[in-house]
């Protein structure tokens, strides 16, 4: 036999005798003596409340964890609302107007101002004397210029289509409308460099360019944003065209009145 | 009987002794939460914990003492300072090492009270009532529970302590390094050599009379 067998087995024996040796009991009163320690001490007056502390306490957390979760939840639907999109009211406004006018284009006031420049708008606008003259600004500077005016005037813009629709065409309402046509484009002219001058005076020398309009349909809905594009375009398209892109603006807004140029 | 001993042959592969637990372990809970309950207020649970440790603890006990008497006070003395203990208890470490931590406590103060032991523990009285009418074989046993018996008695405190808490409580070698507040080492070697005595006095044939 190994001296590890001999350990093992050793010990074995050894840990066997001892628990044949080790039959001692706890003598009673000795057990009854401490019991009745432990229920005397075991006994307070908050035993009760404490046992059931714990899993209160716990139901308590739950409960307030759900009532959160449910309170964050029930936000009403309209809570956030990303930020409405720009009223386009002189875009109502203004398509109402470009509607029933392009329906009414047949009647007689109509033609007179559109005829004073669609038709002399080439020459005109070939001379460059009304957009042009002397005080067309630059396109990148006053761009932004010509905006803030231009929302500016938007905010003048002619009573609702159906008042519009109703109303008699009147000698006076077409003077007027002509009037604030001309003081526009004084506006516009007033504002405008020397040197934007000489160039569109150039370019109205040019050919006009071919058919198409100059600004995107979604300028077009807004007589401010088509003020601005037309404005923004001087100098670098041909005047003809440039005209008749100003001929359809005063067709489709003839009541746009921008804000005084003169500063 | 060979069915006993069998059963006891493998338990003591893992060297514990679990004489106190009921057989059936199956829903049984840890004796912490049995303290943590009886802090709580749960008498009953208190209850059941003491009838798992009272019998190892109180052997222990008699055979660290030596003195049945001095044994049973520091008994109840260790389970009074467990009781009264239950409100600040905590499941840092296994019940079984706390509750002989406070009991080895309580006897090391006792010796430091009363510096007179009291005589040795006899354990004789009750194995001699029984040896004469045992037969031959029992009789072999007999006396070699009444050698190792002895021979425990004659070891060094700090041995037989060592031993005790390993065979006797069932401890680790780790948890009574913990009990005695010594390094594993030192509580390992200290088993080894209290088995080692503890063999030679079974082993010889015939033991010392």
């Amino acid at each position: 036999m190994s001296s590890d067998a001999n350990d093992r087995t050793r010990d074995q024996r050894v840990s066997e005798t001892y628990r044949r040796l080790a039959t001692e009991r706890t003598p009673p009163r000795l057990d009854r003596a401490v019991l009745r320690m432990a229920r005397k001490e075991g006994r307070t007056p908050y035993a009760a409340a404490r046992a059931w502390m714990r899993p209160f306490a716990w139901a308590a957390t739950i409960a307030l964890c759900l009532a959160i979760v449910l309170h964050l939840t029930e936000l009403p639907p309209d809570t956030i609302r990303f930020g409405a999109p720009v009223p386009a009211e002189p875009a109502p406004a203004a398509d109402a107007p470009r509607t029933t006018e392009r329906a009414e284009p047949t009647a007689a006031d109509e033609p007179a101002p559109r005829t004073e420049l669609p038709v002399a708008a080439p020459g005109k606008r070939q001379a460059g004397d009304d957009w042009r003259a002397g005080d067309a600004p630059a396109l990148a500077g006053k761009t932004a210029t010509f905006s803030q005016e231009s929302a500016r005037a938007d905010r003048r813009i002619a009573p609702p289509p159906e008042t519009r629709a109703t109303e008699p065409v009147n000698a006076d309402r077409e003077a007027a409308a002509a009037a604030d046509r001309s003081r526009r484009q004084h506006a516009l002219v007033d504002a405008a460099p020397q040197s934007a001058v000489l160039e569109s005076r150039s370019l109205a020398a040019g050919t006009a360019s071919g058919s198409g309009s100059l600004c995107p349909a979604e300028v077009r809905d807004s007589a401010a944003l088509w003020h601005d594009c037309i404005e923004s375009l001087r100098g670098s398209v041909p005047g003809d065209r440039l005209a008749q892109e100003i001929a359809e603006f005063d067709a489709a807004y003839p009541d746009f009145v921008a804000e005084s140029r003169a500063r | 009987m060979a069915d006993a001993e069998s059963l006891v042959a493998e338990s003591g592969l893992c060297s514990r002794s679990r004489v106190t637990y009921p057989a059936a372990m199956g829903h049984v809970p840890e004796d912490s939460a049995l303290m943590l309950r009886y802090r709580d207020g749960d008498i009953a649970a208190f209850e059941l914990l003491y009838s798992r440790h009272r019998d190892a603890l109180y052997r222990y006990l008699l055979r660290l003492c030596r003195n049945r008497d001095l044994a049973e006070d520091i008994f109840q003395e260790a389970w009074g300072k467990i009781v009264k203990s239950r409100a600040s208890y905590r499941a840092t470490a296994k019940f079984s090492t706390f509750l002989y931590r406070v009991a080895r406590n309580c006897f090391v103060d006792q010796l430091r009270r009363d510096r007179r032991h009291a005589h040795a523990y006899e354990l004789d009285e009750e194995l001699h009532a029984d040896g004469g009418a045992l037969p031959e074989s029992l009789a072999e046993r007999a006396l070699a529970k009444q050698r190792l018996s002895r021979a425990l008695m004659d070891l060094p405190d700090e041995q037989r302590d060592a031993f005790l808490l390993y065979e006797e409580a069932g401890l680790s070698v780790d948890q009574v390094a913990a009990v005695m507040g010594s390094k594993r080492e030192t509580a390992k070697s200290r088993i080894r050599y209290a088995t080692s005595k503890l063999r030679e006095a079974i082993g010889e044939p015939g033991g010392r009379e």
